[in-house]
């Protein structure tokens, strides 16, 4: 069941981010920080809600979600993502508990993201929730806030 | 920056306090603070979970789904915990998180009654001043002045923004630090530990760890515990009028005497409130 979880996260977290408390950011207005966060919010939850009866739009979802470094990670590890999911016919249920921005400017940000996730399989059919702590760097490209990097803190 | 310096400083020695250790048994120490603060935070992530991989489940507009569900999802939760609390209060006859509820929902209405109050006043005073002036200008300007006190107060509202960005940015960095002292502290200085974040506490989450203290001055010299709470990452959640939510990642390292050293990875969200130009914790959600 972890392998669903490690091979999400092993395949897109290009970088694991040490605990290094540093631009620590701004508030500005509300209705650009709800932007960020909202899509932020639904970036997490993509990334670990798959389900192998679905797992072609499943990851089609998160592509049309991320840009740049992000998006040519997963896109080039999608195929073998696939597999490795459809091969376990393994199921990723995801809850974002929380989300905050750490630090954003008008067209970039920084966003922490809280999800649980629980991986369930035919072999392992009582998947334990595994809480995670991600960074996601979004950037604004044409009006919209997409993922662009992405990261686990430890 | 100021983090940075706040890790460095904050190893051992400055240690500060935590937790509700209510027994003084097996995982007191580490699970203190967490112990007091955990039941409300699962539920939260339960709530707002079930909501949520509806998001998921609609490929064709994830984003709508998800926000749509969330208000509810919060408003509901809300509601939860405070029956929760009382059902707690019934099942185990710990007083202390029915109390907080009830105390937290006071609260809420006495701020309520304070906002709607303030507009009126404002518009008030510059009629007064103009005492000798005729009467109809006092009442055209008493008028012009309610209507733009009142226009304001809406676009103030109806953006929900009523803080700086500095303002917001001070919250923040505070709660990264208020985090780091409730998660740390040290046997040989507790005290100054738990006195340093009642200082930097208030309302509901300053009565339950003023409780929590008492345990825990008893606790952690027999464990000789030694707690190191790090703020990894902290950003906002939300902003409303006087009030500035974040999210803290923050790992917590715990020794004691008779156990091996281990690491937590905590997932925390704090409401920060401003008074008199300070801001303090308010309430402690553990996420997950």
């Amino acid at each position: 069941m972890a392998v669903l979880a490690v091979v999400a996260l092993g395949l897109l977290g290009g970088g694991i981010y040490p605990p290094v408390a540093k631009g620590i950011a701004s508030a500005s207005a509300a209705d650009d920080r709800d932007a960020i966060l909202q899509a932020a919010r639904q970036v997490g939850l993509n990334l670990m809600s798959m389900d192998h009866k679905t797992i072609e739009q499943d990851t089609q979802r998160v592509l049309s979600g991320s840009t740049g470094t992000f998006k040519d990670q997963y896109a080039a590890q999608t195929k073998t993502f696939i597999e490795e999911i459809t091969k376990n016919q393994a199921t990723s249920q995801a809850q974002v508990l929380g989300a905050g921005v750490t630090d954003y400017d008008d067209d970039s940000a920084e966003v922490i993201v809280a999800v649980s996730a629980v991986v369930t399989s035919p072999s392992v059919p009582n998947g334990t929730p595994r809480n995670m702590r991600f960074l996601i760097e979004m950037s604004k490209v044409d009006g919209k806030w997409l993922a662009s990097k992405f990261g686990v803190i430890q | 920056m100021k983090l940075d310096k706040l890790q460095d400083k904050d190893l051992p020695e400055e240690a500060a306090a935590e937790e509700a250790g209510s027994e003084p048994a097996e995982e007191v120490v580490e699970g203190q603070l967490s112990l007091m603060e955990t039941e409300e935070a699962e539920e939260t992530g339960e709530a707002e979970g079930s909501e949520d991989p509806e998001g998921s489940a609609e490929p064709e507009e994830p984003e709508g789904a998800e926000a749509s569900g969330e208000g509810t999802a919060e408003a509901e939760d809300a509601e939860e915990s405070e029956k929760d609390a009382e059902a707690a209060q019934d099942d185990d006859g710990e007083a202390g998180e029915a109390e907080e509820a009830e105390a937290g929902a006071a609260a809420a209405s006495k701020k309520k009654a304070s906002k709607a109050g303030k507009p009126k006043k404002k518009a008030l005073r510059p009629a007064r001043v103009r005492r000798d002036a005729p009467l109809w200008s006092v009442i055209v300007m008493a008028v012009a002045v309610i209507g733009l006190a009142a226009g304001t107060f809406v676009l103030r509202a109806g953006s929900g923004e009523t803080l700086t960005r500095d303002e917001v940015d001070k919250a923040v960095r505070t709660a990264a630090a208020t985090a780091q002292h409730i998660s740390s502290w040290d046997y040989r200085t507790i005290e100054s530990d738990t006195k340093q974040v009642l200082g930097e506490t208030t309302g509901d989450f300053r009565e339950a760890y003023e409780k929590s203290a008492v345990k825990l001055l008893e606790s952690a010299p027999e464990q000789e515990a030694v707690t190191v709470g790090l703020t990894s990452k902290a950003g906002v959640e939300s902003v409303s009028k006087g009030q500035v939510k974040v999210l803290v990642f923050l790992n917590q390292q715990t020794t004691r005497k008779d156990a091996d050293a281990h690491i937590e990875q905590h997932r925390l969200l704090l409401t920060m409130v401003e008074k008199d130009g300070e801001w303090l914790v308010s309430k402690l959600d553990i996420l997950g």
